[in-house]
């Protein structure tokens, strides 16, 4: 196993591994960002709205992300250049591979991330709202110090499996062909003939990703309960 | 529109496939979910700890990331080679239906565990006490509460099993997904096979729902008469 480090591979393992961390962190903050907008969004009062949301986590949970993913790399270079001829004076631009990556994974895992939030949002009583108004809190004020923390506390559990499926998302950048660490993987496996080396290392990345999340989400899961007390 | 209908009806052949690899590995799992629960839940200690890391290790791998293993890597193994195995393991669709399988497996079994350590337990005691012999007290106590307390987990589950039989198109399947991405690659028309690919996953999606829903409302509905009966 040495001597494949000590011939570049550790590198771009190491390569390959910031690229999968970088867009599984990317694409978690947005999707979470993607639920709260959403969540927003279906209480807002307006009938249509709730329909619009039902609809967008619906499609987006039976839709294969593989092919959410195809479809955003092969049309995103055309669909900006399209809008960007529509204004003078920009000239052509090139864009990451990791923004249809980020996109796509975001958009699936925002679907799932709406369920979570409108889940933990259901039952938090309307009073709290007013309570925090009479407490002169603005509106912006009482979303952040009141509701937020509830809503976190009851989906600490779920944001932690949400994390975990956005670091399993990355596999798919190897498909469009970002060097993550499958594609490391499988690279280093084709081109040396020991593909259990490989791809065992690989594995072990991603079962230490699950192990350290889970643990992490268990000890904020603790350390909530005990902020709130027995809620 | 001529052209739509064109790609239409080659991404349809490979309904049947994607069908196949969703049904087969739907069953597998499942039945292979239930051996491996009923493992955990008869057996605590060193060994139920042991099934259950391993479950959770292959829940935190990308499907992906074990076709690959299961398809490049373990035909190059001597003992694979040299067996009737290989037979199995150069057909990309066997390979396909092992892996959704082996995953769908490590969730279920999680799923079926949950909803056995959801059932009350005073439910279990006053079937006991009715004096009701072990698989009695399973049938009528605790797989009703079972099935309540799993069917939602479930349901998604399911779902998530058809989205994840897309990703045998990596190993030269030719699903619904395979045909889209040909037509893709071959036309560099990028939205209507995708799109039309997109549509057919849905409609798979919201048909298995439908199933899904009726079957328990069935399954539901005699589960609370008999144990109402009882």
């Amino acid at each position: 196993m040495l001597e494949y480090l000590n011939a570049g591979w550790g590198w771009q393992f190491a390569k390959g591994l910031g690229a999968s961390l970088f867009v599984a962190f990317s694409s978690f903050l947005l999707s979470i960002l993607i639920g709260i907008c959403c969540t927003l969004v279906a209480r807002s009062g307006f009938r249509a709205s709730r329909h619009l949301v039902n609809l967008y986590t619906y499609a987006f949970r039976s839709l294969p992300d593989v092919l959410l993913l195809i479809l955003i790399f092969y049309s995103l270079d055309g669909a900006l250049a399209s809008v960007l001829q529509l204004l003078p004076g920009t000239g052509q631009v090139k864009i990451s591979p990791f923004l249809p990556a980020i996109l796509s994974a975001a958009i699936v895992l925002g679907a799932y991330a709406t369920e979570v939030f409108r889940a933990g949002w259901a039952d938090i009583a309307p009073g709290q709202h007013e309570a925090g108004h009479s407490l002169g809190l603005s509106r912006f004020q009482s979303f952040g110090l009141i509701i937020l923390p509830q809503v976190y506390h009851k989906i600490i559990p779920y944001l932690g499996v949400l994390l975990l499926i956005s670091m399993k998302e990355t596999a798919l950048l190897s498909i469009v062909g970002i060097p993550d660490i499958v594609r490391t993987a499988s690279i280093g496996a084709r081109s040396t003939g020991a593909p259990f080396v490989f791809y065992g290392v690989a594995i072990a990345v991603f079962v230490a990703f699950a192990i350290l999340t889970s643990a992490l989400f268990k000890r904020l899961e603790g350390r909530s309960r005990q902020y709130m007390g027995g809620i | 529109m001529q052209k739509f209908i064109g790609y239409a009806q080659e991404i349809l052949q490979g309904l049947t496939t994607t069908l196949t690899l969703f049904i087969i590995s739907l069953v597998t799992g499942f039945v292979l979910a239930a051996l491996v629960a009923a493992f955990q839940i008869r057996f605590r200690g060193r060994a139920a700890q042991l099934v259950w890391s391993l479950m959770f290790c292959i829940r935190g791998v990308p499907l992906l990331l074990i076709l690959y293993v299961v398809y490049y890597g373990f035909p190059l193994l001597p003992a694979v080679r040299e067996s009737f195995l290989w037979t199995v393991f150069v057909s990309p669709f066997w390979c396909a239906i092992i892996c959704l399988s082996v995953v769908e497996m490590a969730f279920t079994s999680e799923i079926i565990r949950g909803a056995y350590h959801q059932t009350p337990k005073e439910q279990v005691e006053a079937a006991r006490s009715l004096g009701l012999t072990g698989f009695q007290t399973f049938r009528v106590a605790i797989l009703p509460a079972m099935l309540r307390n799993g069917f939602p987990a479930y349901t998604t589950e399911v779902i998530l099993l058809c989205k994840s039989t897309a990703l045998a198109f990596t190993i030269t399947v030719m699903d619904i997904m395979g045909y889209a991405n040909e037509i893709r690659s071959r036309t560099l028309d990028i939205y209507p096979p995708l799109l039309i690919a997109g549509a057919i996953y849905i409609l798979i999606a919201i048909f298995s729902r439908t199933v899904l829903a009726t079957a328990f409302s069935l399954v539901a509905l005699s589960g609370r008469k008999s144990s109402e009966a009882a």
